[in-house]
Parts: structure tokens; C-alpha cells; sequence
């Protein structure tokens, strides 16, 4: 049978604040998260018996943690020419043919990392987007070219990693995302990369599996 | 409590994400955004076969900062950081179970 806690039961846990081994009680609280990214109301946590403070969570709170964590959602949108939004595609079922457009938010949200992590990155990346932008803005130029909205919901996280970048660069968050397509084009589509297509099919098996 | 060896460490590390006997540690009284096995991002199923495929040289252990009679044990694969002591009750207590580098922010963001 798995474990199921209710209030006033025991339980150890380690305690920073008593620096001991302590004994806990289970109780109902609210719990924030360590990211300032809001909390969890009246959730069932063991509280440290010496000096209250809440030291650990049973997997029976995960649900509730999970719909809060999915409250805190940011919605993110953007107009992209439809080639762009193929272009993303096309790297999205390179990595994983099951779950296109799925794919395509984690697939930004590593390039967001990237450009976050690797200064090279973004320092190349700052230079070639505004001739590739030109050069897109040609393409475009020769016929009708619908647009497709791309939207989808971020972290708090991922949205402060958005706006650093965006303070970074000088750039609109349309055109962070687009030379994040650049980004994408050239590893998935221009010059193949192994790197990159790895990495994300390795991500891809373990949230299928 | 005495150092536990790799394998004997791994069988129990199972048994309890089978039989739910774990807890997740609180970091200073909030929850631990890095641990994705708190807000169910990745399953107790998935990081048993992670577990599971850990090999000898991924394990290592060193007594806790703040109580030192406490031993914590790491185990490091596939991309995977894995932190969690043996207590009495619950079995394991997981301080972490998060990814290595950005993956984790990659994975926060899938579902
Ligand atoms: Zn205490």
C-alpha cells in the first residue's frame, strides 16, 4: 500500500533551523515557492516539532502543487510569418515526430537558455539577426505571406528569462523569438547540428516516456 | 545512521518511489522550484528507472552541513541530479531530483 499522511501523524525530517534531526507533525499549510513564483494554499507539509518551520512535503500535495504551478503560467504571444512558424515545425518533428507542435515551446525555451549561457551565442547572434530579418523581409516582399499567431503559456521563470533578454539585445520580444528561428533554421535546416538535435531528442524521450 | 553501499542504496531508493514511503525536504520553509518530482514534472516511475541505470562511480555521499550525523547521498545520470537521504520514517527524504544545466527550465516548460 503507498503512503498516505493525514494531519497530526509523525514523521523526521532534518531541520536547517534546529540543525538536528527532528520529529514533524503534519499540518496544512501555505507554502511558497522558492522562486518568488507564488505558493500553495493549504497543502499538507510536516512542520518541525521544535520550531515550526515546514521541512517537508508528502507526494500526496503534488496535484495541488501542480495546479498552482500551472496558475502561475504566463501567457506569451507572438505574430510570426508563416515561414517562420514552419521553420520551427520542421526542427520540432525532426526531434520528435509525435509531438510537433507541442515541441515548439521547449524547443524557444532552449534557445533561450542558450542565449542566456553562452555569451559567443548571443554576441553572433545579436549581428546576424538584423541581415536576416532583411533577408526575410525580401522573401516576404514577393507575395502574400499569411501570418500565424504562436502563443503559449511560460513559467515566471522563463518569462523573466524573456524580459532579461530582451533588455540584453535591445529587441522586442517578436524579435527575440525570431532570431531564435534564425537559431533554429541554421541548426535544424541550413547546417544540420547534431548538438542541438540530440540534446532536445533526449529531452523529448523522457517527457514521452 | 551508517553509510549505505550502491546497491543496497539503489534497491532502497526504488522500493520507496514504489511504495511512496518518501518525502520531499522544504528549502528554508518554501518549495523547492528545482525539484521536479515536487510538482509531478517528471514521475516517481521515471526517476526509478533513472535510478535504476546508475552505475557505481554516479553515487557518492558526504555528511550533511547542518547535521552531520545525517548522511547524503547523490547520484548523478543520464542528465539527472539526484539527492536524498535514508531516514527511519519516511525511508528517503529527497532533498532534489533535477536536471543538470537547463534542462530542467526545458522540461518545466513542457506541460
Ligand atoms: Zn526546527
Amino acid at each position: 500500500m503507498t503512503k498516505f499522511y493525514g494531519p497530526g501523524d509523525k514523521s523526521q525530517a532534518i531541520c536547517d533551523n534546529c540543525e538536528d534531526l527532528v520529529s514533524t507533525t503534519f499540518a496544512y499549510r501555505s507554502v511558497p515557492f522558492d522562486d518568488s513564483s507564488g505558493s500553495v494554499d493549504n497543502i499538507l507539509v510536516a512542520v518541525c516539532d521544535q520550531c515550526g518551520t515546514v521541512l517537508s512535503v508528502p507526494p500526496q500535495s503534488t496535484p495541488a502543487i501542480r495546479r498552482a504551478r500551472e496558475a502561475a503560467t504566463v501567457s506569451l504571444e507572438v505574430n510570426l510569418r508563416a515561414p517562420e512558424i514552419e521553420i520551427l515545425d520542421t526542427a520540432a518533428y525532426e526531434i520528435d515526430r509525435e509531438a510537433t507542435p507541442r515541441f515548439r515551446k521547449p524547443l524557444i525555451t532552449y534557445y533561450l537558455n542558450r542565449l542566456q549561457a553562452e555569451s559567443d551565442l548571443l554576441e553572433n547572434t545579436r549581428r546576424d539577426f538584423p541581415i536576416w530579418a532583411e533577408q526575410r523581409k525580401a522573401i516576404y516582399a514577393r507575395g502574400d505571406i499569411p501570418r500565424r499567431r504562436l502563443s503559449f503559456k511560460v513559467t515566471p521563470r522563463t518569462q523573466a528569462l524573456f524580459s532579461e533578454l530582451t533588455i540584453k539585445t535591445g529587441w522586442q520580444k517578436t524579435e527575440l523569438v525570431r532570431s531564435i528561428v534564425m537559431l533554429v533554421g541554421q541548426d535544424f535546416i541550413v547546417q544540420p547540428n547534431d548538438k542541438p538535435l540530440n540534446y532536445l531528442r533526449q529531452v523529448a524521450s523522457l517527457v514521452n516516456a | 545512521m551508517s553509510k549505505i553501499g550502491f546497491t543496497a542504496a539503489k534497491q532502497k531508493l526504488v522500493a520507496a518511489l514504489d511504495n511512496g514511503d518518501y518525502l520531499h525536504a522544504a528549502r528554508s520553509g518554501n518549495l523547492n522550484s528545482k525539484n521536479l518530482l515536487l510538482p509531478g514534472q517528471v514521475s516517481a516511475e521515471q526517476i526509478a528507472s533513472i535510478v535504476k541505470a546508475c552505475q557505481g562511480p554516479d553515487y557518492t555521499s558526504d555528511p550533511l552541513h547542518s547535521c552531520p550525523s545525517v548522511e547524503v547521498y547523490i547520484l548523478k545520470g543520464d542528465g539527472w541530479y539526484i539527492k536524498f537521504c535514508f531516514l527511519e520514517n519516511p525511508s528517503v527524504m529527497f532533498i532534489s531530483a533535477q536536471q543538470l544545466g537547463y534542462h530542467d527550465q526545458i522540461l518545466r516548460t513542457w506541460r
